[in-house]
């Protein structure tokens, strides 16, 4: 009876033993099997991605040329009224709404994130918010600033600067810490009145980093949306005198 | 003899156990390689269908632009339908400035003084940057034009913008889808909640034809004679 006892739980032993063995094998072959073909179509994706992306760039790099020679045209047609008026009048529009590159003097503004956490202090005073970019920013109109952009989005009629997480919106785009201020004016009155503002003194005092410097030659890109502006008006009607 | 069989059974149930954990390891790592492998194949197919849309809008950019440039070249020719599309796209770009007087769908707000409580400049401020994010295409405040470079600034007992001097009540109208407007102003938490708390007098109102008169452009409160235009 012992002796029988014993046998039956070396058959048992064995059986699982079988099993076992083969589960495992099935399961490595299978493996090996799936990652060769998921290896391929992620190779395949890629391809398609590098050759969808250079298709992208080069349309991006036509409607450029396209809008480059679009804006040749108007400009020709503004010269060609003899309107002395009308092209200066057009050429104030473009500058005060940001709808063509410029240069010309002015400040930086570097901005970024407390380097580290502090005993005793919030979070949240160590951050840079929407706030202060907003508050910032009216600074710089206040001290006559003529153009602005913020990680090169310019500051246009309707820029709104609003928290989204750990981001702000600019012009419906994201842009995350640092965050750098260009403004185009007297570089002299900027960087004093902007070196002693409130807002920067309260920023400093919990070790935001903050990084003021004047140059001679700023060069801010125009608005994003430049080329689109249906976008932007499409509510608006125009009323006549 | 006994012992001698009793531990080969030993050994081997041991033997068996460790290799059923090993077993049980290895097909759970081979499963959740698996569905990682397939994350990472949907992520690579979202990118992918993500470009593909860029793709698509930039393409339909592109045709426009095009046919654009086919019109603007006939005003060489002498066609005055060119040269009033030019002139609308001269329009367009004055309207986006703030230059013209404009009218649409909006809403106006009414904020005022309560006894001693006064309205101060980041109120304002405020209230437009969310009239901004809220997708408001034109915003006046006592009927001076918001534009790229207004400021809106506090002097003693005014409020300033665009240079001019005012006073409470402030009317700040905005022209914007009413519905939406008035959804993320009167949010919990938002803008209007915010000035209620501070002891404001504030009201919204939607109307279904709002005129914003244009920027009036003196010369003395919106300079540009910094700016040099980049070719």
């Amino acid at each position: 009876m012992k002796k029988h006892g014993s046998r039956y739980i070396l058959l048992i032993v064995f059986l699982i033993f079988g099993i076992v063995l083969a589960v495992q094998t099935k399961s490595t072959l299978n493996t090996k099997k799936l990652a060769a073909a998921k290896t391929y179509s992620a190779d395949m994706l890629k391809e398609q991605m590098v050759k969808k992306q250079a298709e992208t760039d080069a349309l991006k790099k036509a409607i450029d040329e396209n809008v480059a020679a679009k804006n040749e045209i108007i400009k020709e047609y503004v010269l060609e009224q003899n309107d002395d008026q009308l092209a200066k009048d057009w050429e104030k529009v473009m500058l005060s709404a940001g709808l063509v590159d410029v240069k010309g003097p002015g400040i930086t503004i570097k901005l970024d994130d407390a380097p580290a956490r502090q005993p005793d202090t919030p979070l949240s005073w160590l951050i840079i918010h929407d706030q202060d970019i907003k508050v910032i920013l009216n600074d710089l109109k206040k001290s006559g600033a003529q153009a602005i952009a913020i990680n090169g989005e310019r500051v246009v009629p309707m820029s709104e600067q609003v928290c989204a997480g750990p981001t702000i919106l600019i012009n419906g785009n994201r842009h995350a810490v640092p965050y750098v201020i260009e403004a185009i004016g007297d570089p002299d009155v900027l960087y004093g009145d902007i070196s002693n503002s409130s807002r920067i003194a309260e920023m400093t005092e919990f070790n935001i980093r903050v990084e003021i410097t004047k140059s001679k030659e700023l060069k801010l890109s125009k608005f994003s949306g430049a080329d689109k502006l249906d976008k932007y008006i499409s509510g608006l009607e125009v009323v006549k005198k | 003899m006994k012992i001698a069989r009793n531990v080969a059974m030993m050994l081997v149930c041991v033997i068996l156990g460790i290799m059923l954990s090993l077993q049980y390891k290895s097909v759970n790592y081979n499963q959740s390689l698996a569905s990682f492998e397939n994350k990472r194949l949907d992520e690579l197919k979202d990118d992918l269908i993500t470009l593909q849309n860029q793709k698509n809008s930039l393409q339909e950019r592109l045709q426009e632009l095009e046919q654009e440039n086919q019109t603007y070249a006939k005003v060489k020719a002498g066609d005055s339908e060119a040269a009033q599309q030019i002139q609308n796209n001269l329009s367009k770009a004055r309207i986006f400035a703030g230059l013209e007087t404009v009218k649409g769908k909006g809403i106006v707000i009414n904020l005022d003084n309560n006894g001693l409580v006064l309205v101060k400049d980041y109120d304002i401020l405020n209230l437009v940057n969310e009239l901004r994010a809220s997708g408001a295409q034109a915003i006046s405040v006592n009927d001076e034009r918001i534009v790229a470079m207004t400021e809106i600034r506090e002097a003693g007992q005014y409020i300033v913008i665009n240079g001019k001097q005012m006073n409470a009540p402030f009317v700040i109208k905005a022209i914007a889808d009413p519905d939406e407007l008035e959804r993320s102003l009167s949010l919990m938490g938002g803008v209007v909640e915010g000035l209620q708390e501070d002891m404001l007098n504030v009201s919204i109102k939607k109307a279904d034809e709002i005129v914003i008169s244009k920027f009036i452009d003196d010369g003395t409160s919106i300079k540009t004679d910094l700016l040099t235009p980049v070719e």
